[in-house]
């Protein structure tokens, strides 16, 4: 077996909840945005990960390369931890690990500057990491807008004059700039029209076989996970509930949540008689239920889940299960 | 409907057409740009200025809308033709608490003396899944979730028992699993109340599950409209066919499939809409005639209305 690219272990992001006094503030309460997430990505696979709005899936991404900071945890890169070197001082050494792992973000109109052009936006990660000397960075800027579908004028231009789906693939061609052996996708799609959303993910699944990628995809959309992921980590208020292989997933999910997201999609066939909604909503994340989380909204709850945490088991490149009474 | 440039008026909605019968949830959909949420707008004659309707008629209970005085068209919105709108956040005042907002609605169209207004807007709280109605009118709507505030914004629509209701995009917003409740719960007042419904989306999945009958629309026209069992399974305008064919869906395996079929290119700008069919440089079908001719609708079999040269439509030079 492979020794898996990316391996994240009981990665935690805390928030303190403070009360503002007149000096200082004090810390009431804390919100577990993310809250003990371990999961492994083998090289060249597509990892998905999918929930509901703040359950965690984007801080738990940008913990791994410490956009944000984690709490606790480890992130192993190729078996070495790479939060305290993106924590620490030595820049050459953080530089080498944003080189491997890059971001795509979901906003192609926020993440592009407006006011430079598509192939300074393109060489800027050559001017920050030097990999590539500057009288080739022209010829490098044509071959990575070819490579996502643009044409090599099109570096001369503003991203105002590029359609939604024109930017992404910007916003994909710069974080190919620096040859990465990993790529965050997060929501790539969700910004996107419907027409142009399979463009986009024909490119995503394209690139990941020629340049022999590893992704891991965090949407909200399961349609969209079903298509690109080989295995997908359903999470719920900042925890991992489930991770399995894409068919098991959708075929038979374990997890009552997994079961009740999979139901909630509205499916094309008018003839299929929508399941009964999942009562109640997210529950703040700043007071939890005790036990499992889901239990306020499970419809197999009983005593023992408010009593007792469920932690996730199975085996780690199989299927993992965090609940009490699975399907 | 044109926006007025300096470049010429820009036509946003184009001989659009589409009934709505009593009872019935017309699903109307389409891409950015298309036109959907603006021809529900003009139901209600709320065209964002600089805009305007420039021809047409909007007959609501045998009346034509585009002929009432601004008196008359504010007596009939919101009591008889209700909207629920795509961003419940923006469409409840931050300043004035539910119940504020809420009565203000039956004082306006009602005259209702406050008791009664207060019973009626508790039981349509109730209607709409909200139980402690008391607590929640004295609340403002930060202190709501996304999903509470959308049931508020139908509990709004309903205040009236409205005989239309438009409903724009009402669950984009929302997470799936809360996107489920507020489509089961819209559906059961609808029921309850005998409300006909225009159900404006981008989401094939929710109209599919909510409409009857569905229009497509594309670049500021109708491609397509047709009962939506019919539509869904056998659609017949290549833009409807396509978009289907493009999407990826959670029902089906993509294990061996690694690649979707697409759509070509991008949305037109409405500024230089493609002459002829303005779906044509997109179009796997086009010929020549697509290029120059406007398709007028045509009937196919039972309701089935298309605009398509090539599914037998009038061209005309447009």
């Amino acid at each position: 077996m492979t020794p898996p690219v990316l391996a994240v272990e009981h990665l935690r992001k805390l928030y303190p909840v403070l009360r503002r006094r007149v000096f200082g503030a004090r810390t009431v309460g804390e919100i577990r945005a993310v809250d003990d997430v371990s999961f492994v990505v083998q090289p060249g696979e597509c990892l998905g990960l999918v929930g509901e709005s703040g359950c965690g899936k984007t801080t738990t991404a940008r913990a791994m390369l410490h956009l944000v900071p984690p709490t606790s945890g480890r992130v192993l890169l190729n078996g070495a931890d790479i939060v305290p070197i993106l924590a620490g001082t030595n820049r050459a050494a953080a530089l080498k690990i944003r080189r491997d792992v890059q971001y795509v973000f979901q906003d192609p109109y926020l993440s592009l500057n407006p006011r430079w052009s598509i192939g300074r936006t393109i060489a800027e990660p050559f001017r920050v990491h030097r990999h590539v000397p500057e009288q080739d960075w022209e010829d490098r800027v044509a071959d990575l807008l070819a490579m996502v579908g643009l044409e090599p004028d099109h570096a001369a231009r503003f991203p105002h004059e590029f359609s939604g789906g024109q930017r992404q693939r910007v916003g994909i061609a710069r974080a190919l700039a620096v040859s990465p052996r990993v790529l965050i996708c997060d929501e790539p799609v969700s910004s996107l029209d419907v027409s142009v959303r399979a463009q986009i993910l024909n490119l995503l699944v394209r690139l990941q076989e020629q340049l022999r990628l590893t992704y891991l995809y965090i949407s909200h959309d399961l349609a969209s996970v079903r298509f690109v992921s080989g295995r997908v980590a359903v999470m719920y208020l900042g925890r991992i509930v489930e991770l399995a292989n894409t068919e098991a997933l959708f075929d038979h999910p374990l997890h009552h949540y997994s079961r009740a997201l999979l139901q909630a999609i509205p499916v094309l066939d008018p003839a299929a008689t929508p399941a009964p909604p999942l009562r109640g909503e997210l529950p703040s994340a700043m007071d939890r239920p005790s036990g499992c989380a889901f239990r306020t909204r499970c419809p197999a709850a009983a005593p023992r889940c408010a009593a007792e945490q469920p932690v996730l088991t199975g085996s780690p490149n199989g299927r993992m299960v965090a609940c009490h009474y699975p399907r | 409907m044109d926006f007025p440039s300096r470049a010429g008026a820009v036509r946003a909605i184009d001989d659009v057409a589409f009934t709505v019968g009593r009872q019935e949830t017309l699903g109307l959909v389409g891409e950015s740009g298309s036109g959907k949420t603006l021809s529900s707008l003009a139901v209600l004659r709320l065209v964002p200025p600089p805009a305007r309707i420039v021809a047409g008629r909007i007959v609501f209970e045998g009346q034509d809308l585009l002929t009432l005085n601004s008196a008359q068209m504010a007596a009939l919105r919101g009591r008889r033709i209700a909207m629920v709108f795509q961003n419940p956040a923006y469409s409840l005042n931050p300043i004035l608490s539910i119940g504020a907002q809420l009565t203000e609605i039956l004082a306006w169209h009602e005259k209702l003396p406050r008791r009664a207004a207060h019973d009626h807007i508790a039981e349509l709280l109730r209607l709409v899944g909200i139980t402690d109605a008391p607590a929640r009118l004295r609340q403002f709507p930060h202190e709501l979730s996304g999903g509470m505030k959308q049931r508020i914004c139908i509990a709004r629509a309903l205040l009236c028992h409205p005989a239309l209701l438009l409903a724009d995009e009402p669950t984009t917003n929302l997470d799936v699993t809360i996107q489920a409740q507020i489509l089961d719960l819209l559906q059961q007042l609808k029921d309850r109340f005998a409300t006909s419904m225009i159900l404006v989306t981008h989401d094939m999945g929710v109209v599919a599950r909510m409409a009857d009958r569905i229009s497509v629309m594309y670049a500021g026209t109708v491609c397509e409209t047709g009962n939506a069992a019919t539509l869904l399974r056998s659609p017949l305008h290549p833009y409807t066919r396509a978009l289907l064919e493009s999407m990826p869906r959670a029902d089906r395996s993509y294990q061996t499939v690694r690649s979707l079929p697409v759509i070509p290119g991008r949305i037109p700008s409405l500024a230089d809409p493609p002459a002829g069919c303005r779906f044509h440089p997109r179009c796997p079908e086009a010929e020549a005639d697509c290029r120059k001719l406007r398709p007028m609708p045509v009937t196919l079999g039972s309701g089935h209305v298309v605009s398509c040269l090539k599914r037998g439509s009038q061209g005309v030079l447009a």
